[in-house]
């Protein structure tokens, strides 16, 4: 019957999003008359303010005309002046084998930079100048000189916001995708350490490297990244979440099935446990696959400190997940429903509080529940020095003039606190827990603590069936791999935790410390020289 | 995805919240009465509703937190819901604490009554049960309003009941136990009595202007086949909680040997009791075996006691006095219980069902009628003092 109501049959998806190019010569190669080549050049960047063409004479052996472009927005000036154009103006070099073309002579003798790449094709030249790249036409010849030149403005390696540690690194990734892979290799300095290029989206062009150890990672993970990753066919990659939303194994779940991170040591943990990265250019957040859900619970700074209380911490993470999810919707339905469970002297407080107030509990609870979030997105979007106002009108206005007034009552208000502040304990899955928290809201609402529970098993069974790239999202705890309990609810001494989890690497003996890693005081040896 | 939207509208829309309460809708009822209302013979039900208001924490102190709703009606059920015509609340039972049974009731019989508050209503099993002696349970409810420090004096009473822990002058009785020991052959249960005091003295209360009528727990009122029969006084509910063992603490005084007319008091710290029947033939007998432990909290008279031999011997002694005194108590009530109420309270039928159930099946009828009167009962008490320590000669004023 929906269909009478659909005005525009399906139209079979087109391929009007990938425009075609309009004239061949892009396809084209450059010729060896070095004029036509300019001119090719110019007519692709003319109208640009911000591109730099030169050409000026070179001696090498006999004076050469020479020609290079860049764009003085991406690539270093004073780079390139030092290192490009002074040592072919210049006639300082030695070359004795008199056979060698011009083109290998300046490759080979003059030129002073790191990075050079030879190529003929328009299109890949013009891609190459606009990532920053200088291109060096020589006369006579057909290839053109990409010379690593790029300079443009970046962001210092700083703190991240997101995940601050008190102890731990501070450094966290920048937009840039080559800084970024350094301070991953910074951690790990190994030659199984691999980065592979993609470059993803037609119109941006965005670099993207996926990052594994051969020996550690799963082939078959590492190959099923690939495939996803080489299956994207869009515009524009402007962050990681892009590509996770399109690589991802569970697009209408709620639970995210990839997991991100803004810190080098975080990543090169996960690295190390045999997960892949995704570094993605222009954004500090580097996604890892496979995800699973207790990584929600593992912080670095668990592994930074000592094991006790670090466990203790991963216990209260796990109270605050089952609060900040569960708390509104037992109120509801304990207030509701259930006036036998609460304890009579909490029942007669929660009745007084309850009095004066002019709405059924499903609606006070949906009512604050959604001022608290709109009080939570006005904070994080908010210019930093407004933000103060934030709290006041929150704390005030909301908290105590609510139940002042009569609109919510105060046990109410206590609930939804609690809600609220438990809920920033676990960050990453915070889309996850207010969506599933108004989902058990309701359910209480109708049902009581009997649609509570439906919540829950509806949820649990949702969860069980939901794959990171191969791995069950709630392993290792569904299947039970006990030795891996060692590092979920709580933390196990680093001692004990001797093999990289299996469900990650699928292998089963994997080990990543020695033997008898305890440490303890020297035994007494008889024959020993100490005293 | 059509269907499975189809399904969670069904179960959202078409079912669910039929037995949705807001608390602003109910009345939590923390204390109900029943009485035989005496002009017209109707059950008049009283049941003590918490107001919240009263409760709130800023300016809930003027406001009183209950109200006290009663209806009368021919059966418990129907008064129950006649209040409602009165009353604003549905009357939410979940939360009661305290059944008090008008003495004239208790009387006719105290299951019919139970029944119609207990099938299928939310009440509970843990709460106290009680009967009223010499008054209705009504004015105990009324009367209870301005006693104790709870604001819902519900919980005073619950409170009340709590405390025989530190007092064994009282015997009380929860509803599930009630339900136990009554409807159990060879055991007849004791429940709780609230009677009606004057308070004469002139305390802080009266001058605030309040009642000087006070309600209060007194030894222990005896059922026998679930009618009322009689009441025990507090010796004899102590005498009954030593053959029941239900002594956690408790204070006794005895004379104290050092000084003519003083007295020492003595904490009882544990106790136990076993009864153990012996069949000789036709001939039934039952001994009672009290072991109890206490120290010297107090001592009135003065002396001095200069060796430990001394000391020892005197404390021997007062474990004899208080033996005497345990057994002489246990007597009386086990006396009472035959000759005046003939209800087997201390639960001898049971023992002896367990010790040999054949013999039991035999005189299992006849027991509540003349056996169980008939019944030889020895009492054993081994009483110890302890805590030498506190044994120190008290403060003198020398003139």
């Amino acid at each position: 019957m929906f269909k009478a109501f659909r005005f525009h049959p399906k139209k079979k998806k087109s391929s009007v999003f990938a425009p075609k190019p309009k004239d061949e010569s892009v396809y084209q190669t450059f010729g060896v008359n070095i004029e036509n080549n300019i001119n090719t050049v110019r007519k692709l960047f003319e109208i640009n303010d911000d591109v730099v063409f030169r050409e000026f004479e070179a001696f090498i052996m006999k004076p050469v005309k020479v020609f290079i472009c860049y764009f003085s927005t991406l690539s270093n000036s004073d780079y390139i002046n030092e290192f490009v154009v002074k040592p072919l103006q210049e006639l300082n070099f030695k070359n004795d084998q008199r056979e060698d073309s011009i083109p290998a002579i300046v490759k080979k003798n003059v030129l002073d930079v790191g990075g050079i790449s030879e190529n003929s094709s328009i299109q890949e030249v013009a891609k190459n100048i606009l990532s920053g790249k200088v291109a060096l036409f020589i006369e006579g010849s057909d290839t053109v000189f990409l010379i690593e030149a790029q300079g443009y403005p970046m962001r210092n390696v700083t703190e991240p916001d997101t995940e601050s540690v008190v102890r731990g690194p501070r450094e966290g990734f920048t937009e840039n995708v080559e800084v970024n892979t350094g301070l991953i290799r910074r951690k790990i300095i190994n030659p199984n350490l691999f980065f592979e290029k993609f470059t993803l989206g037609k119109q941006t062009q965005t670099k993207i490297r996926i990052g594994y150890i051969e020996g550690i990672a799963n082939k078959k993970v590492v190959q099923e990244v690939k495939t996803r990753l080489r299956k994207i066919d869009i515009d524009a990659i402007l962050e990681s979440g892009y590509i996770e939303q399109l690589i991802e194994d569970h697009p209408t779940s709620i639970f995210p099935t990839v997991g991100n991170s803004e810190k080098p040591d975080i990543i090169a943990a996960k690295l190390l446990e045999g997960k892949v990265a995704i570094v993605c250019d222009g954004t500090p957040f580097v996604l890892t696959v496979p995800y699973m859900f207790v990584e929600n619970f593992q912080v670095s700074e668990d592994y930074y400190s000592r094991p006790y209380f670090a466990s203790a911490i991963r216990l209260l993470r796990l109270l605050a997940l089952f609060l900040t999810v569960t708390t509104p919707a037992f109120y509801v339905a304990l207030t509701t429903y259930h006036h036998a469970m609460i304890p009579t002297v909490l029942l007669n407080s929660m009745a007084a509080a309850e009095e004066a107030v002019p709405f059924p509990v499903l609606l006070e609870t949906l009512l604050i529940g959604t001022a608290f979030e709109i009080l939570r997105e006005a904070g994080v979007r908010l210019p930093r020095p407004v933000g103060s106002a934030i709290s006041i009108v929150g704390a005030l206005v909301i908290g105590e003039g609510a139940v002042q007034a009569g609109l919510v009552s105060a046990p109410m208000v206590i609930a939804m606190a609690l809600t609220g502040i438990s809920g920033f304990i676990v960050p990453a899955i915070n889309d996850a827990v207010v969506l599933s928290r108004l989902f058990f809201v309701l359910l209480a609402g109708t049902l009581g603590l009997y649609g509570v529970l439906i919540g829950f098993l509806i949820i649990l069974a949702h969860m069980c069936s939901l794959r990171s790239f191969g791995t069950p999202y709630l392993a290792p705890h569904a299947p039970i791999i006990f030795r891996e309990w060692k590092d979920t609810l709580i933390r196990a001494p680093l001692w004990k935790m001797d093999r990289r989890p299996q469900t990650i690497t699928w292998k089963h003996d994997a080990y990543r410390e020695g033997s008898d890693q305890k440490p303890q005081p020297p035994k007494r040896d008889n024959g020993s020289e100490e005293t | 995805m059509k269907r499975v939207f189809f399904i969670l509208c069904c179960l959202f829309l078409l079912t669910g919240c039929w037995d949705r309460i807001e608390l602003k809708e109910i009345g939590i009822v923390s204390a109900i009465g029943v009485d035989r209302d005496p002009d017209t013979g109707e059950i008049l039900f009283t049941s003590q509703v918490v107001d919240p208001s009263g409760l709130k924490p800023d300016g809930g102190g003027t406001a009183s937190a209950i109200q006290i709703e009663s209806s009368k009606a021919d059966t418990v059920f129907k008064a129950f819901r006649d209040i409602n015509q009165e009353f604003d609340r549905k009357n939410f039972y979940a939360h009661n604490k305290v059944i008090i049974i008008g003495e004239e009731l208790a009387k006719e019989g105290i299951l019919p009554v139970l029944d119609g508050i207990t099938r299928g209503k939310e009440g509970r099993g843990y709460i106290w049960l009680c009967v009223t002696k010499g008054t209705q349970a009504r004015d105990i409810l009324i009367n209870v309003r301005k006693q104790g420090i709870e604001k819902v004096p519900a919980n005073s009473i619950e409170s009340m009941h709590e405390n025989t822990e530190l007092n064994f002058d009282v015997a009380v009785i929860k509803l599930n136990d009630y339900y136990k020991k009554t409807l159990k052959s060879g055991i007849e249960p004791v429940i709780g009595t609230l009677e009606m005091t004057e308070k004469s003295t002139n305390n802080n209360r009266e001058s605030f202007g309040q009642s000087s009528l006070r309600a209060r727990l007194s030894g222990g009122a005896v059922i026998k086949e679930d009618k009322l029969v009689g009441f025990l006084n507090e010796a004899e509910a102590r005498g009954y909680n030593w053959v029941v063992g239900e002594v956690k603490s408790g204070i006794l005084s005895i004379p104290s040997l050092l000084d003519d007319k003083k007295l020492v008091s003595i904490e009882i710290r544990e106790a136990s009791s076993k009864i153990k029947p012996e069949i000789k033939g036709d001939k039934i007998s039952f001994t009672i075996d009290i072991k109890s432990a206490g120290i010297l909290v107090e001592q009135q008279g003065s002396g001095t006691l200069k060796t430990r031999k001394e000391q020892y011997d005197y404390l021997k002694r007062l474990e004899k006095e208080l033996e005497k005194k345990i057994e002489s108590e246990v007597y009386e009530v086990v006396e009472k219980a035959q000759e005046d109420f003939n209800s087997d309270i201390f639960g001898f039928g049971t023992r002896l069902n367990k010790k040999d159930s054949k013999k039991w099946k035999e005189i299992k009828e006849a027991w509540s009628k003349d056996q169980f009167q008939n019944v030889d009962v020895k009492v054993k008490v081994k009483a110890e003092i302890s805590a030498r320590e506190l044994l120190q000669e008290p403060l003198k004023s020398i003139d």
